[in-house]
This record gives structure tokens, C-alpha cells and sequence, in this order.
């Protein structure tokens, strides 16, 4: 499966689209941020757009400078902070409880919803931000258009750890109102998800990349909530 | 990588979750029913992903609006 080849400030919008359509962070104008994941040109505007991810932002200026790129939108950082790859690595475990500048970090080891999963008020709602501010994978079982349906597993709490659920079928979006951020998608595909919509179509090393940075602040998680 | 954003209560229907609330200077409904209530209008809360988790004094508020460059 060929994996379609994008510039690393669109595949930014790709990932922060979501959350940014929701309100919950990132510049207030959504729609535009839309707009420029449909299609390919990069200008200051959207480099600008990206530093407004107060929380991102910080990430991919410490890859970059570890990795001695200039550029915190290079390809290369960008996938590193949302997936993981080589770039980690070099970066290493330096963040607060040995994590690394990877989004399950900000998710999992900073939010304040893991400190939440055990209070009977918060605890649904915090399983719920976890499990879809994370970016998760599945793989797509149709494609129907606006919406894609997919397989995926979902996060599970049962009273003391957080882990993987079994495989269900959820309806995310892959467009809206006429703008569409990905191509067709193909039965067997694999796919990333952020909140309700589908971010990429990435090849078995993401896949396996993200699955690794993933279950690493997972557990550092667990391993902490274990002691409270 | 949402980081938490203070929000400044616009208004609030008694019995209903979603309230009016003004985040860097958007109006945007937020569900406050984490929180016990009454909320009262200019009340500032820390709201993240949707959600208010609590409240905030003016004073700490106003510091967190200045890191994301507010008011």
C-alpha cells in the first residue's frame, strides 16, 4: 500500500484538525485550519495557526532542536510527535516521569483526566477524553464518503489500569461540507483517528510506531495511578 | 496537547449542564457539570477538552490568560 507523500505542516493539520474543530485548542477558526488540510500550500498563515497549539508546540521544538532541524513542522518532526519514529529516541525519556515528547505523553501523563478515571462524577468523561484525544488506529472496513467505518479497540478502565479494549466498529469522518482531507480508502487500510475524525492513512511501521509510543506512556500511567 | 484555558461564565440555565461561556474571547457552550453550581456570570473557570474542571480566582485566571496571550 503506497502511503501518500505530504508536507509536514498539512500533516499537522491533519492530526490537530479535530480537536481544534471542537474549540478545545489551537486558533479559534477552525474552518480554516480545515481549508488548508484539503489541500497542499503552506504559508505563514498556517505556520502561524500551528504555534497557536500552545500544548504541541513545545514538542516539536525540542525534537527539532535535538534532531538539529530548523524547521519544528519538518515532516520528520510532525511524525515523530504525533506517531513516533527514530527521532524519539535520540530525543530520549527527559520529559517529567521518564516520558517522551510524543502526544500520548501530553494526553496520558499531563492531562488532568487520568487523575479522574477513579472519581464517580468525572470518571466516564475522563475515559472518554483519553480514549479519543489519543490518537488511535484502526482499520477501515468501508468507505462511504463523508464517513468511514472502521475497526478500532477502544481505552478501558476497570478500577485500576487503563489498556486496550477488544475490536469494535465505530463511524468516523473523513470530510465535511464538500472538503475532503484524504482519498478514497480501501477495505484493510490502516488509518489513524483523532476524536471523530480520520487524521491519515499510514502504512504498518506508523502503525506499529504509534502502537510502541502509545503502550510506553500507558504504562507509565498505570504505573502511577498504581501508587495513588 | 490541549493545554487547560481559562473561561469567563456568560450565563447559565438552572437544570441544564451547557453554560455560555467566554474562552479567548469566543463564546463557546462548555458542560460545567463536573462542577457543583451556581455559576455566576464573570466567574472564572479552567476548562479543558469541553469540560470545566474548576474554578479559578480572577487573579489566576488573568496570569494563565497572559501565557496564552490574552487579556
Amino acid at each position: 500500500m503506497a502511503v501518500a507523500t505530504t508536507s509536514g505542516p498539512i500533516l499537522f493539520v491533519r492530526y490537530a484538525l479535530a480537536p481544534n474543530l471542537l474549540g478545545y485548542c489551537g486558533p479559534a477558526d477552525g474552518s480554516a485550519l480545515l481549508a488548508y488540510g484539503a489541500g497542499a500550500a503552506v504559508d505563514d498563515g498556517l505556520r502561524e495557526r500551528a504555534r497557536q497549539f500552545e500544548g504541541a508546540w513545545p514538542y516539536l521544538e525540542m525534537i527539532a532542536e535535538t534532531a538539529g532541524i530548523r524547521d519544528p513542522l519538518d515532516y520528520r518532526i510532525v511524525e515523530a510527535y504525533w506517531l513516533g519514529n527514530a527521532l524519539l529516541g535520540d530525543v530520549g525519556a527527559r520529559l517529567k516521569a521518564g516520558g517522551m515528547p510524543h502526544h500520548s505523553y501530553q494526553v496520558f501523563c499531563c492531562y488532568p483526566w487520568a487523575d479522574l478515571l477513579g472519581n464517580e462524577r468525572a470518571g466516564q468523561q475522563a475515559l472518554h477524553v483519553l480514549d479519543q484525544c489519543r490518537i488511535r488506529w484502526g482499520r477501515v472496513i468501508a468507505d462511504v464518503g463523508t464517513h468511514v467505518l472502521v475497526e478500532s479497540r477502544a481505552l478501558t478502565w476497570d478500577g485500576r489500569a487503563l489498556a486496550l479494549g477488544p475490536l469494535r466498529k465505530e463511524t468516523v469522518i473523513r470530510g465535511t461540507d464538500g472538503i475532503d482531507l484524504l482519498g478514497p480508502l480501501s477495505p484493510g487500510d490502516w488509518v489513524t483517528l483523532h476524536w471523530q475524525w480520520i487524521c491519515d492513512r499510514v502504512d504498518l511501521r506508523r502503525v506499529t510506531a504509534l502502537r510502541k509510543y502509545s503502550a510506553y506512556h500507558l504504562t507509565l500511567t498505570n504505573n502511577r495511578l498504581a501508587l495513588v | 496537547m490541549c493545554l487547560g484555558i481559562p473561561g469567563r461564565i456568560v450565563s447559565t440555565t438552572p437544570g441544564l449542564d451547557l453554560g455560555q461561556v467566554e474562552v479567548a474571547g469566543v463564546v463557546r457552550e462548555i458542560n460545567l457539570a463536573l462542577l457543583d453550581g451556581p455559576f455566576v456570570p464573570g466567574e472564572y473557570i479552567l476548562i479543558h477538552s469541553g469540560f470545566a474542571l474548576e474554578r479559578m480566582t480572577p487573579e489566576r485566571a488573568a496570569d494563565a490568560l497572559a501565557f496564552f496571550g490574552g487579556e
